[in-house]
C-alpha cells in the first residue's frame, strides 16, 4: 500500500506528513468519501471536525457526490425529481426563489437541504420553544413538502387517486394499505413520521426578546387580544395546546415571526389532524378545543373584508399585497374536516369524504391528474366534491352582532350544542379562455384586486401577480349541484397565483344569470394534490363594503364520479 | 496447471494463490485482465498487494462467489443501489474483525482490484465504527492529530451547528 500524500482539491490541506501518519487518512480520498456515504451526516460532521484535511474532504469537494447520496441515502427524494412550485415560495431550497428542479445550477442544494433537515429534525426533537429555532424547523419540513416527488404519471400509480376517490376511511394513521407504497414519497414519510413523533406542531413559539407593544386597556377588553408571549409565560404549562387562545389581533409581533406563525399553520394544514384519533381522550380534547377556537374564527365576519377579497388571505408589509392567510386555512381545514369526521360513513353515502393523509398534499394525487390538459397546470378541468359548511344565519348573527352579554364573538357560544350544517355539493368546472371570460363583462366575478378594478390610487389590494410563467393565470366556467337543486348553477371563476407562491381560486356560483355566491380558496398542497381547495364562501356582491353577508368555509377536492340524484342534500 | 478455470495470483512478496476463475473474475480489475490476455497459463502478478491481505480478499470473494452475479447486475451500480442501510452480515462483520491495518489494507486492496462488494462492506464496518463518536473520538480511533488553529476551531464549531444537539 502507498504512503504518499493524497490532496484533496487543488491545494492545501494536505495530509498530515508527521511522524505517525494515520493509517486512515492514508486511505484513497475517494474511498474515504465512500466511506462517509454510509454514514450518518452527523457523524460526517463528526469526522468533519478531526483535522483539516477531513474539513476539507467534507466541506470543500470539487463536486456534490457526498453531499447528494448522504441526502438521497437519507433518504430523501431526489430534488431533481420535484415538481416547480410557483415563485415566492420563501420555503423552497433555492437561491432564486424559484424552486426550478431542471436547473442545473440547484445541484448545490444538497448540502444545504439535507442540513437543515438534519437541523429541523434535531429542533424537533429537542422540545425547544424557542420561535427562531421553531422557524428554522418549520421552514425545513415545508421545503420538503414542497419538493416531495409527485406521483408518476404513467399511470400506473393510479392506486392512490383511487383511494383518495374512494373516500378513505378517516380513521386512522398508519393503515396497512397505505396507498402511499406503490412510489412512496420519503420527503412525506419524513415530515409525517417526525411530526408525529414530536408533536412539534403542538408547541406555541416562544418570542424570546421581542418588542411587543404593550396593548392599549381598550384593546386589553378586545377579545383575542393576548400576545403569544404573554400567554406562554403564564398558562403555557397548564394548557400546553394553547388552543384556548385566539390568534391574537393587535398585538404588534416583528413580522419575522408573524412569518413563524404562517409557517406553523401551514404544516397543521399540511397535516390536517391526521395525527389525531378519535380514539384516545387527549386527542378529543385538543380536537375539541381546536373545533371551537376555529369555528370562533372562520363564523367571524370581522375576518371578511375588501382589502383580504373577503376570503383566507392576509395583506403584506405594505397593507395591499394580498397573501394566503395559513392560520385563516388551517381553520377551515378543522371545521369542515371536523364535521366530516363526525359523520357517519353510512349517511355520507356517496358523498366522499377527503382524504386525510399528508401524501395527498404531492402533486398529481388529485384524481384525474394523469389525464389533465397540458395547460391545466391546476387540474381545474373535471368533478369536483365541495363541502360548504354554513351556520343557521340567525345563529351567524347572533354571534357576530350579539348586543346581549356576554356581548358578540364570545367563543363560548360554539359549546355544546352548536352545531352547523354540511352541504355536499358538485361541481363541474371545464377551462376557458381569458377572451371567452373577458367577453361577457356581466358575467365575470367581482375581483377589487386586479389591475383593471383595482383603484390604485385608493390602495385597493393587489392579488394575482402573474409574475410566473409557468403558472398562467386559468379561467374556467362550470356548473355546480346539489343533491336537491333541480336547477343547477352556473360558475365562473380564475386560478391564478399570489406574490407568495399561494395558488388562489376564486369563482362566483350564479342562479338564473344572477351572481349570488362568491368563493375564495387556496390550494392546500402542491399542484393537482388530492387535499384540494380550502376557502371561505360569501355573497357574491362586494361592490362595497357589507358587514351583513354570511360566510362559512368549504374544502373542495376531485372526485372521479357525479353526485347521484334524490340522495342526502343537506347533513346536520 | 492446466485446469482452464483455475488461475494463479502473485502477491508483491511473491506468494502464489491459485484460485477458482469465476472467483478472480468479481475483481473488475482482473477480469477485464484476463479478457485481454486470452486463455493462458501465465499466472498474474498483484503488485500492491502482500500475501496476508491477498488472502483475505481471496477469502471474502470465495465466500461470496453465490452472490457473484449481483456484481454484474443493474442494482449495483449507479444511483438505485442505494441501500444505505449499512446493514453489514455476521459473516462479514467477522470477516473485518481484524486490526485496523490490515483493514484498511484490505479495503484499499479491493478498491484497487475494484471488488465493490469488499469495498462497501469494508466501508459500511468503517462507517459503523464513527457511528456517535466526538471529533475527539474519532481522532483517537484512527490516530489524527488535530491542526485546527483556535480561529479555525471557532468558525469550525458555527460550520457544524447543524448537527450539534444544542
Amino acid at each position: 500500500m502507498s504512503s504518499t500524500v493524497q490532496t484533496v482539491g487543488d491545494e492545501g490541506a494536505t495530509m498530515p506528513a508527521g511522524a505517525a501518519p494515520s493509517e486512515f487518512l492514508s486511505l484513497p480520498a475517494e474511498v474515504i468519501e465512500r466511506i462517509l456515504t454510509f454514514s450518518d451526516p452527523r457523524d460526517v460532521s463528526g469526522y468533519a471536525q478531526t483535522c483539516r484535511y477531513a474539513r476539507k474532504l467534507v466541506y470543500e469537494a470539487e463536486d456534490q457526490y457526498l453531499w447528494r447520496e448522504l441526502y438521497l441515502g437519507r433518504p430523501f427524494d431526489d430534488l431533481r425529481r420535484g415538481i416547480a412550485t410557483p415563485k415566492g415560495r420563501i420555503t423552497v431550497p433555492s437561491l432564486s426563489g424559484t424552486f426550478d428542479p431542471s436547473d442545473p445550477k440547484e445541484d448545490a442544494r444538497w448540502r444545504p437541504e439535507l442540513q437543515r433537515r438534519v437541523r429541523a429534525e434535531l429542533i424537533a426533537s429537542s422540545g425547544t420553544r424557542d420561535a427562531e429555532l421553531l422557524q428554522t424547523a418549520y421552514e425545513a419540513f415545508l421545503s420538503a413538502i414542497d419538493t416531495a416527488i409527485p406521483v408518476p404519471m404513467d399511470g400506473a400509480d393510479s392506486e392512490l387517486q383511487e383511494v383518495a376517490a374512494a373516500g378513505k376511511e378517516l380513521e386512522d394513521r398508519d393503515s396497512p394499505s397505505t396507498p402511499a407504497a406503490l412510489s412512496r414519497s420519503e420527503n412525506i414519510r419524513w415530515v409525517d413520521r417526525v411530526l408525529r413523533k414530536t408533536r412539534l406542531l403542538d408547541v406555541l413559539p416562544v418570542y424570546t426578546g421581542a418588542i411587543v407593544n404593550i396593548p392599549s386597556l381598550e384593546q386589553l377588553n378586545a377579545d383575542g387580544s393576548v400576545s403569544p408571549s404573554e400567554y406562554d409565560l403564564e398558562d403555557a404549562r397548564a394548557d400546553p395546546d394553547g388552543i384556548d387562545i385566539p390568534y391574537p389581533e393587535v398585538c404588534w409581533v416583528p413580522s419575522r415571526f408573524l412569518q413563524a406563525q404562517q409557517m406553523r399553520a401551514r404544516l397543521r394544514a399540511c397535516v390536517a389532524l391526521s395525527h389525531e384519533s378519535s380514539f384516545e381522550i387527549e386527542s378529543r380534547v385538543r380536537m375539541a378545543k381546536l373545533r371551537k377556537a376555529s369555528r370562533a374564527f372562520v363564523y367571524d365576519m370581522r375576518k371578511y373584508q375588501l382589502s383580504t377579497l373577503w376570503g383566507p388571505y392576509r395583506t403584506g408589509e405594505d397593507g395591499r399585497t394580498v397573501l394566503a392567510n395559513w392560520e385563516h386555512v388551517e381553520h377551515i381545514l378543522n371545521v369542515v374536516g371536523l364535521k366530516l369526521r363526525e359523520i357517519p360513513i353510512s349517511s355520507l353515502g356517496y358523498f366522499k369524504k377527503p382524504l386525510f393523509q399528508m401524501d395527498a398534499l404531492r402533486a398529481y394525487t388529485a384524481v384525474g391528474a394523469a389525464q389533465r390538459a397540458e395547460d391545466d397546470w391546476a387540474g381545474v378541468s373535471g368533478t369536483w366534491r365541495r363541502f360548504v359548511c354554513f351556520m343557521d344565519y340567525r345563529d351567524l348573527y347572533t354571534y357576530n352582532y350579539s348586543t346581549l352579554p356576554p356581548g358578540p364573538h364570545d367563543p363560548d357560544f360554539f359549546d355544546d350544542p352548536f352545531d352547523e350544517a354540511l352541504r355536499p355539493v358538485e361541481l363541474t368546472l371545464e377551462l376557458i379562455t381569458r377572451d371567452d371570460y373577458l367577453a361577457e363583462s356581466h358575467r365575470i366575478p367581482f375581483d377589487p384586486s386586479t389591475s383593471s378594478t383595482r383603484r390604485a390610487s385608493r390602495g385597493g389590494p393587489i392579488g394575482d401577480c402573474d409574475h410566473d410563467p409557468r403558472f398562467p393565470t386559468l379561467y374556467f366556467k362550470g356548473y355546480s349541484r346539489g343533491a336537491q337543486h333541480s336547477n343547477d348553477a352556473t360558475i365562473r371563476g380564475k386560478v391564478s397565483t399570489l406574490s407568495d407562491g399561494a395558488v388562489r381560486w376564486h369563482f362566483v356560483t350564479s342562479y338564473d344569470g344572477r351572481m349570488q355566491w362568491g368563493a375564495e380558496g387556496v390550494q392546500v398542497g402542491h399542484v393537482c394534490s388530492a387535499a384540494g381547495v380550502a376557502g371561505i364562501w360569501t355573497g357574491a356582491h362586494h361592490d362595497r363594503e357589507r358587514i351583513d353577508d354570511p360566510a362559512g368555509p368549504f374544502w373542495m377536492v376531485k372526485v372521479s364520479d357525479g353526485l347521484p340524484n334524490g340522495v342526502l342534500n343537506t347533513l346536520h | 496447471m492446466g485446469d482452464s478455470n483455475r488461475l494463479t495470483l502473485v502477491a508483491s512478496d511473491g506468494g502464489k494463490f491459485v484460485v477458482d476463475k469465476e472467483v478472480v473474475q468479481m475483481s473488475v480489475l482482473l477480469k477485464n485482465m484476463i479478457e485481454d490476455l486470452g486463455e493462458t497459463d501465465e499466472s498474474i502478478p498483484i503488485p500492491n498487494v502482500t500475501s496476508p491481505v491477498l488472502t483475505k480478499v481471496i477469502e471474502f470473494c470465495e465466500n461470496h462467489r453465490t452472490d457473484a452475479a449481483r456484481t454484474d447486475g443493474p442494482n449495483v451500480d449507479g444511483d438505485d443501489a442505494r441501500m444505505r442501510t449499512a446493514v453489514v452480515s455476521d459473516w462479514d462483520r467477522q470477516f473485518f474483525d481484524v486490526d485496523q491495518d490490515l483493514m484498511f489494507e484490505i479495503i484499499v486492496a479491493a478498491n484497487y482490484l475494484d471488488i465493490k462488494s469488499l469495498v462497501d462492506v469494508g466501508c459500511k464496518v468503517v462507517a459503523d465504527m464513527i457511528k456517535g463518536k466526538s471529533p475527539q473520538e474519532i481522532r483517537d480511533l484512527f490516530d489524527i492529530v488535530n491542526d485546527f488553529s483556535p480561529e479555525e476551531e471557532a468558525a469550525l464549531r458555527k460550520e457544524n451547528e447543524w448537527a450539534n444537539d444544542r
